[in-house]
């Protein structure tokens, strides 16, 4: 209410009653034929109730008076369920007129006020006289104040009004506020000490609503009913508080908003008594005269209290604090009270010189100065809470925005030609007008008076729709798309300057209302929205039940149960970061897990090897003793002995034969230990292994609850294609109007479901080739016509669930690609040979090629050749593919295929080239092992009756050696059959590893987009493996032709030989050795295969190929020249380079290792840089012969 | 009366390290670790400057060969064990290294050596900055921030 005149407040009200007229008249012609049509009375009470409350707030007391007789009428008839007399229906029918009347005119005088009311009046009392029941009538204090005020005098004031009143009470009531006002500035600076807490918060309305009793008690012993009313409904308010949604997101805001509305109220009334009291000081001002000095200074002194209480206020609420201060003392020497002492705080209204007593202005000023709302929210909210607060808006917004679309989009399919409004159409009307009526409320409520008010605008317009209009037109809901457009606008950016768009909204309303000749609709003064026009709106979405009826009304009983219900309405916004942060704290569970998976595996091959060991163990006792107490037996072994008892031994027991005495010599005794400790470690080993069994149970229980906990969670990130669509629909609505064309696009699949992620990623996309669609597609009305097309062309969208994945196809029915166009276009750029034939089909995929536009001119719209390249990047990024189809005459489509989630939770991982990746599970269609010979000629798989390309995944990712097929399956070949954008493609790798959970994590900061790589995965062990984007790798490769803006990347050209690792064979007898030279060989990406000796050399060379072997000299079984004589005198191993690493430095082994074939000489300990050298260039190295 | 500090006398710290036999000095200000490489998981479609990616303790960093990203004729250069983590704003990537030698402070008024054609490439010595003489060697300063904003750098699909 900040800077509003009391002028402009009454016409913002007139505006909302001419709102109200139209109604009225609508009931009474229901009434006019029957009489006892009790909805027509209900609605109309509320109506005259809400004229007779907002009059009350804009001091049109007269015309609150006038309202209220009406009121009582309808009452009466509801209250005893009566029907309405002819003579009541036609009071009623004058009282709209006159309100009307009123209403409208230009310049309402308040002495024509007082008149209206008079004749109301003495018409009501002959009214009643008719009913013999005028003794019964029970009007309001107010009523009887007005009406006993000299009724003949056109000079009575409402300031006289209040000095009618008894002195006693009022001065009692204002000496009782002041501590009050004092008590709530407390509060007021009080909440800003709060812990920022619910708990702290709570206290504070613990304290509020106290404090509110209090002064509803005090204004109810000084006889001020109204606000009475005012401050029970508040406590009832404030009570509630605590256990709404509101306050559980935002407390602070909702606690800032009711003590803003118990200060300004408390205030008002102290000032408004102050105002009543006053006179005219010496220099012009207004002065204060009676007792009220004495409580001005008593609040001031509670102001000061409050603002040199130390640690209690900071620096800008002393500020604030200090400026009210200055007003009070202003007010007191008679300056004027305004607040120029500090400069804070918001400007206050220019007095007006037509408004009865001088003062009153300026206490009206003062009270929106002193508590006003802005100034009390703007302090109340900090930057934080703001964002917070906008997130949480925008959240709620969305919904609306949605429901209003999805309203538009049906009355768009059924209007196509001025139609008559028949009840499906209201109904969508109606829906609309309902999510546009929430949506400013909404907006008021967190302060963004733009959206309000743009919703206000579009709301009259579906009022007269829904209630007046007989028709309905594509150019009415062109007029709600626009306010649609607007609303979406600004609620993207609600601090936006939005004036003139809804200036010229609100003129277009009023200029097709006014042209059906309802003139239902009162612009403000300057024909567009003003923010304040909101000020009723805001207060009543504020607080449910509060400003409805504009005089304090008593909270509407379904509204308090909407408030009770949101208490627990089973929803909780999260914000998406923070389920993120779940989605990632759980994908470390999972590597985690992971990780001890393959501990677990490393376990289970130690048990298995314990057993190993143990039955060893076993058998060797067992041997051990069967072959000792034999030889025993025959008398071959060693004298027995027995233990002394001393710790020798003696002979005994010669006289038996060994069969008749067993004799037990230490020997003995050791292979009983023995015997008994196998059978120990067999009792171990049974113990680890049922541990082993039981820990890879609660492994499999993890893996399916973290399954199903990953579901869940990527579940909670999905959201429907309609949170996205209507932006698709203003897309098109601009562009088509920006070039002169009528486009209608229609959407299928509105509730077909992807990640919420990917929807923000595919919208602008989808958005760009919608505006291709409209700008290159669509031709204009008269090429239609002549084409025997309809004049309005059409975009559709349909969106399928696939599997795991989305199918979009967006297709227009306008002229197609021109292809004659397109060729001439490619040889002119020289991207195709000027006699190089291609089907058409086969330069559709040039459109995508980057700096490529079949325009000659560059528009807004498009020609610039930069768009569909992004496209089809940003939909690869995403896993997806593009395609285009088109038709000469019949139109364009695209078709998108797109993952529902870039979660992945189960790839497959596989060898290809040599090296590890992982393929998401989803992305695979099947995996097939055939034969070699059925494809390797035709390159070709026949596969579900298709003939289905084989493309080889080394090759494609340049890791292999060109064309060369795998070798490592000698028989078979191992497929994954994937779906392209041009069908199905088998793609050959070396072997499967495994299906696993996968946590996929991006490639860093520098390294943001590689194509074909959709992110990496850590395994268990902490390496890395690469996520492949399948569909981008097998895509088609055009060829590359660089845009002439662009600069050449130095990119100097990679051998297809490093890209291979370079695989090397470590064969020494040292664990440590083997592991050290490993290690190093694994840094640099390289693979190493390792060898205990000579022998196991040679068994592992049966079925593997090193680049190069490490070797050692001194090995058990077979040495290293042993090792080297057989390995240069074997056909397929003789090339392979040796690198002899040895201590022995002689001149005569290393003769002996250059006479057996070794290449290079290196002795221990060695210089690593030289060892890496020589083996990076190992490939280059030929070997004589 | 303080007399105003001339920018050109105050003295930066660089780290001076071997690539092979080219002296690289690289400011202290960028390195965010130093130490020996990590297994590097090669990816395809890449620059040859570019080995790969490493897991550092759960961060995924770019390792590159920064001989071979400034054009250097290959005989100057070899393939590193060490690593020096090199970060600007947000982006951040790993350089091999041979040696480290240790750290020198030098002012700008020091570093007056202009960059040599002989051993970067036309077109990226807008990556090096004047250097200096250590042990009778020209030292190439690395400008970190102009490297890792640079697109050449960041816009590295092959």
């Amino acid at each position: 209410m900040v800077g509003v005149s009391r002028k402009e407040l009454r016409g913002y009200y007139f505006h909302e009653v001419q709102t109200y007229i139209p109604r009225i008249q609508s009931d009474l012609a229901v009434l006019q034929t029957r009489a006892d049509a009790m909805e027509s009375i209900e609605e109309m009470h509320r109506l005259f109730h809400n004229i007779k409350g907002a009059a009350s707030q804009v001091y049109l007391r007269h015309f609150s008076a006038v309202a209220e007789l009406a009121e009582y009428l309808l009452n009466r008839a509801m209250r005893n369920g009566n029907h309405l007399s002819a003579a009541s229906i036609s009071y009623l029918v004058d009282t709209t007129n006159k309100i009307k009347e009123y209403s409208s005119a230009a310049h309402p005088d308040e002495t024509d006020e007082r008149a209206l009311l008079l004749e109301r009046y003495h018409q009501f009392i002959d009214l009643e006289e008719l009913r013999n029941d005028a003794a019964t009538v029970s009007l309001s204090e107010q009523m009887h104040n007005l009406l006993m005020m000299d009724p003949g005098s056109p000079g009575g004031n409402i300031a006289t009004m209040h000095r009618g009143r008894k002195p006693s009470g009022e001065s009692g009531t204002r000496k009782a506020l002041v501590p009050m006002v004092a008590r709530i500035g407390l509060l007021v600076e009080g909440m800003r000490t709060q812990p920022a807490e619910a708990a702290g918060y709570r206290r504070c309305l613990e304290e509020m609503e106290a404090a509110v009793q209090q002064i509803a008690s005090i204004v109810r012993e000084g006889g001020v009913t109204e606000e009475t009313v005012f401050f029970e409904d508040l406590g009832t308010m404030v009570g509630r508080a605590g256990t709404t949604e509101a306050f559980a997101a935002q407390p602070a805001l909702v606690v800032g908003r009711l003590l803003s509305m118990l200060c300004m109220q408390t205030e008002s009334m102290l000032l408004r008594d102050l105002a009543a009291n006053c006179g005219e000081g010496d220099g012009g001002g207004p002065t204060v005269n009676g007792d009220l000095p004495g409580l001005l200074l008593q609040y001031i002194a509670a102001l000061e209290g409050v603002r040199s209480r130390p640690g209690l206020i900071d620096e800008s609420s002393a500020q604030r604090i200090a400026a009210r201060i200055d007003r009070c003392r202003g007010l007191l020497e008679g300056s004027g009270g305004t607040a120029g002492g500090t400069g804070e705080g918001p400007a206050t209204a220019e007095p007006e010189a037509d408004e009865g007593c001088g003062a009153e202005p300026q206490a009206d000023d003062f009270t929106a100065g002193a508590f006003g709302d802005d100034e009390l929210f703007a302090s109340e909210v900090t930057e934080d809470e703001a964002d917070t607060l906008y997130e949480i808006f925008r959240e709620e917004s969305e919904e609306h925005l949605v429901a209003v679309n999805r309203s538009l989009n049906a009355l768009e399919e059924l209007v196509v030609e001025p139609v008559e409004l028949s009840a499906a159409l209201r109904e969508q009307l109606g829906g609309m007008r309902r999510a546009v009526h929430t949506l400013k409320g909404a907006a008021a409520m967190v302060g963004f008076g733009q959206i309000a008010a743009c919703a206000h605008g579009l709301e009259d317009l579906l009022d007269w729709l829904h209630d007046r209009a007989d028709t309905v037109g594509p150019d009415d809901i062109r007029m709600m798309a626009g306010g649609l457009d607007l609303l979406e606008e600004l609620s993207r950016d609600p601090e936006g300057d939005g004036s003139d768009a809804m200036a010229d909204l609100q003129r277009r309303i009023a200029a097709r209302i006014d042209a059906q000749g309802a003139g239902a609709v009162a612009a403000g003064a300057d024909g567009g929205f003003d923010l304040e026009d909101m000020v009723f709106a805001d207060e009543s979405d504020i607080v449910p039940g509060f400003g409805e009826s504009g005089e304090h009304a008593v909270l509407d009983p379904s509204r308090v149960e909407r408030i009770s219900a949101t208490v627990d309405s089973g929803n909780i916004r999260v914000k998406v970061e923070n389920l993120d942060e779940i989605i990632r704290i759980e994908g470390e569970l999972v590597v985690a897990r992971s990780s001890m998976e393959g501990l677990l595996n490393e376990l289970q091959l130690s048990v298995d090897e314990l057993q190993s060991a143990q039955e060893k163990l076993r058998r060797i006792a067992q041997e051990l003793e069967s072959g000792y107490e034999v030889q025993s037996l025959y008398g071959f072994g060693p004298e027995t002995f027995v233990d002394d008892g001393t710790g020798g031994y003696v002979g005994g027991g010669s006289d038996f034969d060994p069969i008749e005495l067993d004799r037990y010599s230490r020997l003995h005794l050791i292979i009983r230990s023995l015997n008994e400790l196998a059978v120990d470690v067999n009792s171990i080993h049974a113990g680890i292994a049922e541990t082993s069994g039981e820990l890879n149970g609660q492994v499999v229980k993890q893996q399916l609850v973290m399954g199903a906990m990953q579901d869940k969670l990527m579940r909670t990130r999905m959201t429907p294609m309609s949170a996205v669509s209507r932006g698709f629909f203003r897309t098109v609505r601009n562009t088509a109007a920006e070039l002169g064309k009528e486009v209608r696009l229609t959407i299928t699949g509105d509730d077909v479901f992807m990640d919420r992620y990917i929807w923000s990623k595919m919208t602008d996309p989808i958005m760009h080739i919608l505006r291709n669609c409209v700008d290159h597609g669509i031709e204009s009305s008269a090429v239609r016509r002549q084409a025997g097309k309809p004049e309005v062309a059409s975009i559709r969208i349909e969106a399928h669930q696939l599997g795991s994945f989305v199918s979009l196809r967006i297709a227009d029915d306008g002229g197609g690609v021109d292809f004659t166009r397109l060729r001439k276009k490619l040889i002119a750029a020289g991207w195709l040979g000027q006699q190089e034939m291609r089907s058409d089909e086969t330069l559709l995929p040039f459109l995508f090629q980057t700096g490529f536009s079949t325009r000659d001119t560059i528009s807004q719209v498009s020609g610039r050749g930069v768009g569909l390249d992004v496209v089809q990047k940003n939909i690869q990024e995403l896993r997806g593919t593009v395609q285009i189809e088109s038709k000469a005459g019949q139109g364009t489509a695209f078709e998108i295929r797109i993952p529902i989630t870039l979660s992945v939770n189960r790839a497959i991982l596989l060898v290809a080239g040599e090296r590890q990746y992982a393929v998401p599970l989803q992305d695979i269609v099947e995996v097939q092992r055939v034969p070699r010979a059925e494809i390797e000629k035709t390159r070709l798989l026949e596969w579900r009756n298709e003939s289905v390309p084989v493309k080889e995944l080394a090759t494609l990712l340049r890791t292999g050696e060109g064309n060369q097929w795998p070798s490592t399956s000698r028989d078979h070949c191992q497929l994954v059959i994937v779906r392209g954008g041009k069908g199905f493609v088998a793609v050959m790798i070396d072997s499967v590893i495994a299906q696993r959970e996968i946590v996929m994590k991006d490639l860093g900061s520098h390294l943001e987009h590689v194509k074909g790589i959709s992110g990496v995965t850590i395994l268990g062990d902490g390496s890395l493996v690469p996520v492949l984007n399948l569909s981008e790798i097998i895509e088609e490769t055009l060829p590359t032709v660089k845009a002439p803006m662009l600069e050449a990347p130095m990119v100097a050209p990679r051998p297809a030989k490093r890209e291979k690792p370079l695989q090397v064979l470590i064969v020494d007898d040292s664990i440590s050795v083997r592991q050290s030279i490993a290690r190093l060989i694994r840094q640099q990406s390289w693979k190493a295969e390792l060898a205990v000796d000579g022998v196991d050399a040679l068994e592992k060379l049966e079925t593997y190929q090193p680049d190069a072997i490490i070797l050692d000299i001194e090995m058990p079984r077979m040495n290293g020249y042993e090792f080297m004589a057989i390995l240069r005198q074997t056909e397929n191993l003789r090339t392979i380079p040796v690198i002899m690493l040895t201590s022995r430095d002689s001149t005569k082994h290393r003769s002996k290792a250059d006479e057996l074939g070794v290449d290079f000489y290196m002795t221990k300990p060695f210089q690593e840089e030289f060892f890496l050298q020589t083996l990076a260039g190992i490939r280059q190295y030929e070997r004589p012969q | 009366m303080r007399t105003p500090v001339d920018a050109s006398s105050i003295p930066h710290k660089l780290l001076l390290t071997s690539v092979g036999d080219l002296k690289i000095a690289l400011p202290m200000e960028h390195i965010g670790e130093i130490g020996t490489l990590p297994v590097i998981t090669p990816l395809p479609s890449l620059p040859s400057w570019i080995f790969g990616i490493v897991n550092l303790r759960g961060e995924i960093v770019s390792v590159i060969n920064i001989a071979d990203f400034l054009g250097v004729d290959a005989a100057y250069t070899s393939i590193g064990s060490r690593f020096v983590l090199l970060r600007s704003g947000k982006v951040g990537t790993m350089v091999l290294i041979d040696r480290m030698h240790g750290t020198v402070d030098k002012t700008v008024a020091e570093l007056k050596l202009p960059v040599s054609l002989n051993f970067v490439k036309r077109g990226t010595e807008v990556y090096v900055r004047p250097g200096f003489m250590a042990e009778d060697q020209p030292v190439h300063v690395l400008d970190v921030e102009a490297i890792l904003s640079s697109r050449r750098f960041l816009d590295c699909r092959q």
